[in-house]
C-alpha cells in the first residue's frame, strides 16, 4: 500500500475504533431504553465510573491520584464493568421504580454528582489533571499495526457485547423487557417482579457503558473529566440509538458509527470550501448536524432501522 | 433499500471528496497542521488564534516560503474542545494530510490527548501556544512537545506579587474548575502567601451557571477578604461572577488572570465597575518596536480583532517556529523538525522577530544561527520544551484593557 492508502486507512480507523467504543456504550444504553424503556440520562457518569476504575487500577504511578496497583488490562475492564454495575445496583435500587421522566432526572442528578466527585477529590482521580499515562494494548507493535490490532479487538468486543444483548431480548427476560415497556401494569397483573426485571436490566446496561468508559479512557491514553463530558458521552449517545434504532440491536451499532462519523470526521469538508465561508464552516456543520437529527425524527422516528418485534396479533 | 443505498452514497461521496486537493493547497506545499477549538468551550478564543495563525502564514508566504520557495499551507481542523473529536481530526491532520508539524491543539487537556495518542507515536512535532497545565511538560514525548506559552508557575507568582504591591493583603479565590484554574489558583496561593499575603477561602467554580451568589456570599462572608480573585472565562461565568459580586456588593476589587482578560469584560460590567481591578496574563516580553510590527500587521488584515487576545501572539510565534524550524530542518522530515525547533528558537544567533521572515530563513539558509524573539516574547525552549515567556500585568483605564507593566522570567 501507498503512504497515502496508509494513512487514510489509519485515519478510518481512528474513526471506526471510537465508533466501536460507543457502539458498546449505546448497545447499553438499548437495553436500558430500547428493551426496557428505562431512561438513564446519567450515561456519562457510568462510563465515567467504567473509565477511572480502569484507568486507577492500571496508571503506573500514584502521583496525584490513587494508583500503581498495576492490574493487568483484562481484569481491569473487567473491574470498570462492576464497578458500573454497582453503582447501578445501589441507584437503581432507590430510583429505578420511578416513572421514566423522573428516573431521568434522578440519573442526570447522579452522574452530575459523580462528575463533581471526579472533578473535586483529587487523591482518588488526579481532579482536573487526570490520571495520565495509561497503556493501549498492542503499542509495541508500532503504527500502522498497533491502531488496527486494538480496532479489531474491540470489535470483538462489539461483537460479544452484540451477541449478549441479542440473547437477552430473544429470550423470555427480554420478552418480559418488552411487556414492562409497553404496559407495565398488565405485566404485574401477569405476575412478573417489575421492579426486580427493572433493576437487571438497569444493571446489565450500566455494565456495558462501564466497560465502553474503560475502552474510552485506554484508548484516549489519558483520563480527565473531559473526556466524559456529557455532550458526547450522554447527549450524543442518545442520538446514535434513536438515530440507528431504538429496541433494535444493529441499529445501536449501525447509529454509533454513523453518527460519530458524522460527528467528528465532517470536519475536513471544511478544507473544500472557499476560504471566506470556511471561517465560518465549523459552526455551519453543528447546524447542519442539529438539522439532520430534526430530519431523522420527523421522516423516521424509528430511526434507520427499527425495533423489529414479533408481531402483535392485532396486526398492528 | 433507501438506506443502504444512502450510506453507500454518502460513503462514495466522502471518498471522493477527500481524494480531491482542498482550495488553494498544492503538491509541493509543506502543510502544517492547525487543531483549533472554534466550537465548544474555547469558542470565543478561536477567531483572534486563528487570525494569528493565519498572519503567520500569509507573511511567510508572501516572504517567498520555505525551502527555496515552498509555500506554507494551514490546514484548519476544529476539535470541538473536545478530546475524543481532538484525537480524530489530529489523526486526520498526520495520517491523511501528512502534516510536516502541528501547532495547537488549545487546551491542556486536548494537547495531552492527542500527543500520547497521535503525534508523539507519529513523531510529529506539536507546538501548543496556550496549553498551560503543568502535567504536560513531564511527558515521555521524544522531544515532540513544545509550547510557546509560559505554563502557569509563573503567571501565578507574578499574579501574587502584584496583589501584595497594591496593598491587598486578604483574598478569596474563586476559581474555574478545570485544570487551568486550578493549577494557576495553587501557583497563586503558594506566592501569596510565602509574600505574607492571606488566603480568605477559596473555592472552585463549576462553568455556566445561573446564579454564583451562594459562592460569593459564602467567599465574601468569611475573613474579611479585600478582593476577589477571579480565574475563569467572561462567558462560561466570569462575567457572571462580576456582575452579582457587584450587584450584591460582595466585592468591589477584583483580582483576573488572562482567561478574563477580554473586551466582553468591559462591555458586560461597565469599565467605571473595574476601576480598582487588575489582572496578569500571559504577555508579550517583546520590545515595544517588534511588538508593534505584529500588531500593526494583525490589525491590517484582521480591524475587529484584537492582536492581543488570549494565546493570539503565542500561536503566531508558534507557526513562526514551526516554519524557522523547516527551513533548518532543510526538508518536511518530522524528525528533523522537532530536533531544529531549539535551534531557530533559543539563543545565541541572530536575533529575528515578526516580519523579518525573509531575513531569518535567508539566514539559516547561508548556514548562520537564528534566535526568533518573538510577539509573545524570546521563547527559548527549556528542556521540556517550554517556553519562558513574559507576564503582562494589566487593568482597565480609558474603557479599554491596558497593560502596566511586563515581567519577564
Amino acid at each position: 500500500m501507498s503512504a497515502e492508502a496508509v494513512g487514510l486507512t489509519l485515519y478510518f480507523v481512528q474513526i471506526a475504533t471510537l465508533g466501536a467504543i460507543y457502539a458498546v456504550i449505546a448497545l447499553g444504553l438499548n437495553v436500558n431504553w430500547g428493551f426496557s424503556g428505562l431512561m438513564n440520562a446519567g450515561i456519562a457518569g457510568f462510563v465515567a465510573i467504567g473509565a477511572y476504575t480502569s484507568a486507577i487500577l492500571t496508571a503506573p504511578n500514584g502521583a496525584g491520584q490513587l494508583g500503581a496497583f498495576g492490574w493487568p488490562l483484562w481484569a481491569a475492564w473487567l473491574a470498570a464493568m462492576g464497578a458500573a454495575g454497582v453503582l447501578a445496583l445501589v441507584m437503581g435500587t432507590i430510583t429505578v421504580n420511578l416513572r421514566s421522566d423522573y428516573l431521568a432526572i434522578a440519573t442526570l442528578g447522579i452522574a452530575e454528582i459523580l462528575r463533581l466527585i471526579v472533578r473535586n477529590e483529587d487523591w482518588l482521580t488526579g481532579g482536573p489533571l487526570g490520571v495520565t499515562p495509561l497503556a493501549r494494548p498492542f503499542e509495541s507493535y508500532g503504527n500502522p499495526w498497533a491502531p488496527v490490532l486494538f480496532l479489531l479487538l474491540l470489535l470483538a468486543i462489539v461483537a460479544v457485547v452484540y451477541w449478549l444483548a441479542e440473547r437477552a431480548i430473544r429470550s423470555p427476560w427480554g420478552r418480559v423487557q418488552r411487556a414492562l415497556r409497553e404496559n407495565e401494569a398488565a405485566a404485574a397483573a401477569m405476575g412478573k417482579d417489575v421492579r426486580n426485571f427493572r433493576l437487571q436490566s438497569f444493571v446489565l446496561g450500566a455494565t456495558f457503558m462501564g466497560l465502553g468508559g474503560a475502552m474510552l479512557a485506554h484508548f484516549s491514553k489519558y483520563m480527565s473529566p473531559d473526556v466524559v463530558d456529557p455532550l458526547t458521552t450522554t447527549f450524543l449517545v442518545w442520538v446514535m440509538l434513536i438515530a440507528g434504532g431504538s429496541g433494535n440491536n444493529r441499529g445501536a451499532i449501525i447509529g454509533a458509527f454513523l453518527i460519530w462519523g458524522i460527528w467528528a470526521a465532517t470536519d475536513f469538508l471544511t478544507a473544500y470550501l472557499p476560504s471566506d465561508v470556511a471561517t465560518r464552516a465549523a459552526y455551519l456543520r453543528l447546524f447542519l448536524i442539529g438539522l439532520a437529527l430534526q430530519i431523522i425524527l420527523i421522516r423516521r422516528p424509528e430511526g434507520l432501522i427499527g425495533e423489529r418485534p414479533p408481531r402483535p396479533a392485532d396486526g398492528r | 433499500m433507501f438506506n443502504r443505498r444512502f450510506v453507500m452514497l454518502s460513503a462514495v461521496a466522502a471518498v471522493a471528496v477527500m481524494s480531491g486537493a482542498p482550495v488553494g493547497a498544492q503538491a509541493q506545499d509543506v502543510k502544517i497542521g492547525a487543531v483549533l477549538s472554534v466550537t465548544g468551550g474555547l469558542a470565543p478564543f478561536a477567531p483572534a488564534i486563528t487570525a494569528a495563525a493565519r498572519l503567520a502564514v500569509d507573511e511567510i508566504n508572501a516572504a517567498g516560503g520555505v525551502l527555496g520557495g515552498r509555500r506554507i499551507a494551514l490546514v484548519e481542523a476544529d476539535d470541538q474542545t473536545n478530546p475524543q473529536v481532538a484525537q480524530t481530526v489530529a489523526t486526520r491532520l498526520v495520517q491523511v494530510e501528512n502534516v510536516a508539524a502541528m501547532v495547537g491543539p488549545l487546551t491542556s487537556s486536548n494537547v495531552l490527548a492527542v500527543s500520547q495518542a497521535v503525534t508523539i507515536p507519529a513523531g510529529v512535532p506539536l507546538v501548543s501556544p496556550s496549553a498551560t497545565s503543568p502535567a504536560i511538560s513531564p511527558l515521555d514525548d521524544k522531544d515532540t512537545v513544545f509550547r510557546t506559552v509560559t505554563p502557569d508557575g509563573l503567571q501565578g507568582r507574578v499574579l501574587a506579587r502584584t496583589t501584595r504591591e497594591r496593598g491587598v493583603t486578604r483574598v478569596a479565590a474563586m476559581v474555574v474548575n478545570n485544570d487551568y484554574g486550578r493549577g494557576l489558583q495553587a501557583n497563586f496561593i503558594a506566592a501569596f502567601q510565602e509574600m505574607g499575603g492571606t488566603i480568605t477561602s477559596a473555592t472552585n467554580f463549576e462553568e455556566n451557571r445561573a446564579s454564583y451568589r451562594a459562592e460569593l456570599a459564602t467567599a465574601a462572608g468569611s475573613g474579611n477578604p479585600e478582593a476577589l480573585l477571579l480565574i475563569g472565562y467572561p462567558a462560561s461565568g466570569g462575567n457572571t461572577i462580576l456582575r452579582q459580586a457587584l450587584e450584591n456588593g460582595f466585592f468591589n476589587r477584583f483580582v483576573m488572570t488572562d482567561g478574563m482578560r477580554d473586551g466582553s469584560v468591559i462591555q458586560t460590567i461597565g469599565p467605571q465597575n473595574l476601576a480598582n481591578s487588575f489582572g496578569t496574563s500571559g504577555g508579550s516580553a517583546a520590545p515595544a518596536e517588534t511588538l508593534k510590527k505584529y500588531q500593526d500587521a494583525f490589525r491590517a488584515k484582521n480591524p475587529s480583532l484584537d492582536p492581543m487576545g488570549a494565546f493570539a501572539p503565542q500561536m503566531y510565534d508558534a507557526v513562526m517556529t514551526v516554519a524557522l524550524a523547516i527551513q533548518k530542518a532543510g526538508s518536511t522530515d518530522r524528525a528533523a523538525i522537532a530536533k531544529a525547533l531549539r535551534d531557530v528558537a533559543n539563543g545565541p544567533g541572530e536575533v529575528v522577530g515578526p516580519g523579518d521572515f525573509a531575513k531569518a530563513r535567508d539566514a539559516i539558509a547561508a548556514g548562520r544561527k537564528v534566535n526568533y524573539d518573538g510577539a509573545s516574547g524570546p521563547i527559548e525552549f527549556d528542556a521540556a520544551g517550554d517556553a519562558a515567556g513574559a507576564i503582562d500585568v494589566w487593568s482597565v483605564k480609558g474603557g479599554a484593557i491596558s497593560v502596566d507593566a511586563t515581567v519577564l522570567r
